[in-house]
């Protein structure tokens, strides 16, 4: 009953592949035939499998379960670490069937796939930082990634040179790790452990869930007020009033909330992946955007139809930490650093002793605002230029 | 029963949905193949039923129910709405198969393929028929 990275498909009953080479055998006038052998093209076939709601791992129904295997083609190979039977590696799955029949008991599910063994790829992360806007000055440009600390061999590709991470964060699943990247092409690669070749994707992913907290992991469905966004850090509950964001530090705590309501709004989810989801409330007349990104305790709003954003702060009263132009940090009676960064110079920071509020911003015109906690082992102001500065991640498989 | 805008599906057998991302290789003479996925295309479902005079809502003929259904073809996806799996979306219909059952006056087979695009990410503007909305 393996895992999928952070997918659990509970019963895998076949796994057909084969690799295919190709030879080609050329005649000459004067010589013996000659036979050249290709490269071998990449391991390639199916898995079959059985989706039931009789045993799951994490409880989910069927149509969660559906929903998981049908986003399997729409995630990148990365999220699927796959180590069973002494076969080790990814899988890129682009053709994931299934078919419902009368049946209420069991789905069958078929996946096309392709599959990069761990022998030759390696995982990696590209990050390009770049800023938000060019409103603001935040220099050096420059960013960081999250990776769980129960990987091996963090390195950069480029060089072979073994990193270090600068700071590190508690998640709800584990430990982890940020390593620092600028604007020039990083690339940063990993090892899965061998002992749980999987386990870290299922390390703080960044986790959609509808109004009846049934987990989303495609854009099939229909988002609305109650729909919620979780990796393990901090969890934002978007409501039709407001936006609740709460904080794991032991247990989760409410740190406050925003200003924006969706009402009787619907959405989807349109960026999909473990690393950064996106949540687009699309019904309305305005843009409503929702990020969250893995290892970062901090969700991000892009959205237009407002003259403010504010952040209603749950333990009062807060006093101002520092105003850096393009970030205000402010300090709540709980001791937590609370950081919200603006992509403009629109409107004027501001707080009371229970809201921090970008006031007086134009209701045209579309903004980003990131709020939320600033970890223990970052100062305010090197958090803030890294979320202004985050820039571009994709994830890879690099060839060892 | 299936409802696909205001065509009826009296009987469902199978429901087969499948996600595609077209998958390349590029083969490097002197390194390992690379292979690459590209973004993921809309959903394609196969819909396998039957049509019954008896079952049908509106009790129509094996021929009215055929008329209608083949409609589904030409028909704008904006009037083919659809929920799907608990989903709520629009059906692009590619095919409409018939299977003529000269054991039965009453029940023939019906193959509907087609791609679903869900909403609101598609069409958001418009409200759906079937469902909620």
């Amino acid at each position: 009953m393996p895992w999928f990275g952070d997918i659990f498909i509970p019963y895998l009953t076949d796994r057909d592949t084969d690799i295919t080479k190709v030879t080609i055998e050329r005649n000459f006038v004067d010589l013996p035939p000659q036979v050249f052998d290709r490269n071998a093209e990449l391991e390639a076939g199916s898995y079959t499998a059985i989706l039931t709601d009789l045993y799951h791992e994490r409880n989910e129904n069927l149509s969660e379960q559906t929903d998981a295997v049908l986003s399997m083609a729409a995630r990148h190979a990365t999220e699927f670490p796959y180590d069973e039977s002494g076969i080790t590696g990814h899988l890129l799955v682009h053709d994931p069937t299934i078919t419902i029949t009368e049946s209420e008991l069991i789905r069958p599910a078929e996946l096309g796939l392709r599959f990069m063994s761990d022998d030759d790829f390696i995982p990696a992360i590209v990050g390009t930082a770049d800023a938000i806007s060019d409103e603001f000055d935040a220099s050096p440009k420059e960013s960081i990634v999250p990776i769980p600390e129960a990987v091996e061999n963090v390195s950069d590709y480029l060089n072979g040179e073994s990193i270090t991470p600068i700071a590190s964060i508690e998640s709800e699943e584990g430990t982890i790790d940020y390593y620092l990247y600028d604007d020039v092409r990083n690339v940063i690669s990993y090892e899965n452990p061998n002992d749980d070749y999987s386990s870290s994707e299922r390390i703080g992913p960044v986790r959609t869930f509808d109004a009846d907290s049934e987990r989303v992991y495609l854009d099939l469905k229909t988002l609305d007020a109650g729909t919620k966004m979780d990796n393990g850090i901090v969890r934002f509950e978007q409501r039709a009033d407001v936006g609740e964001l709460s904080h794991y530090d032991d247990g989760w705590d409410t740190i406050g909330e925003t200003s924006v309501g969706v009402g009787s709004e619907k959405g989807h989810l349109s960026n999909i992946g473990n690393y950064e989801s996106t949540i687009s409330f699309v019904t309305g007349g305005d843009e409503y955007d929702i990020s969250m990104c893995k290892g970062f305790p901090v969700v991000r709003c892009e959205l237009d139809g407002m003259t403010d954003f504010s952040f209603d702060i749950e333990h009062e009263p807060l006093t101002l930490i520092e105003d850096g132009g393009y970030y205000y940090a402010v300090e709540d009676s709980q001791g937590n650093d609370i950081v919200l960064v603006r992509s403009s110079t629109d409107g004027s920071f501001n707080h009371t002793d229970a809201q921090v509020s970008v006031d007086g911003i134009d209701d045209e015109t579309l903004y980003t605002f990131i709020i939320g906690i600033v970890p223990d082992e970052l100062t305010v102001g090197d958090f803030s230029r890294y979320l202004y500065n985050q820039g571009y991640w994709k994830r890879s498989l690099a060839e060892r | 029963m299936l409802e696909i805008g205001d065509v009826e599906i009296p009987i469902v057998g199978t429901i087969e949905v499948g996600a595609t991302a077209e998958y390349e290789e590029i083969q490097p003479i002197n390194n390992d193949h690379i292979g690459l996925k590209h973004e993921h295309e809309p959903l394609e479902i196969a819909v396998a039923g039957f049509i019954n005079e008896h079952v049908h809502s509106d009790e129509l003929s094996l021929l009215e129910q055929r008329q209608i259904i083949r409609s589904l073809r030409s028909s704008d996806i904006t009037d083919n709405d659809i929920e799907i799996l608990g989903n709520k979306g629009h059906l692009l219909v590619d095919n409409v198969d018939f299977t003529d059952n000269l054991d039965s006056k009453i029940v023939d087979a019906v193959e509907i393929e087609g791609r679903f695009l869900p909403w609101p990410k598609f069409y958001s503007d418009i409200s759906l028929t079937n469902g909620d909305e």
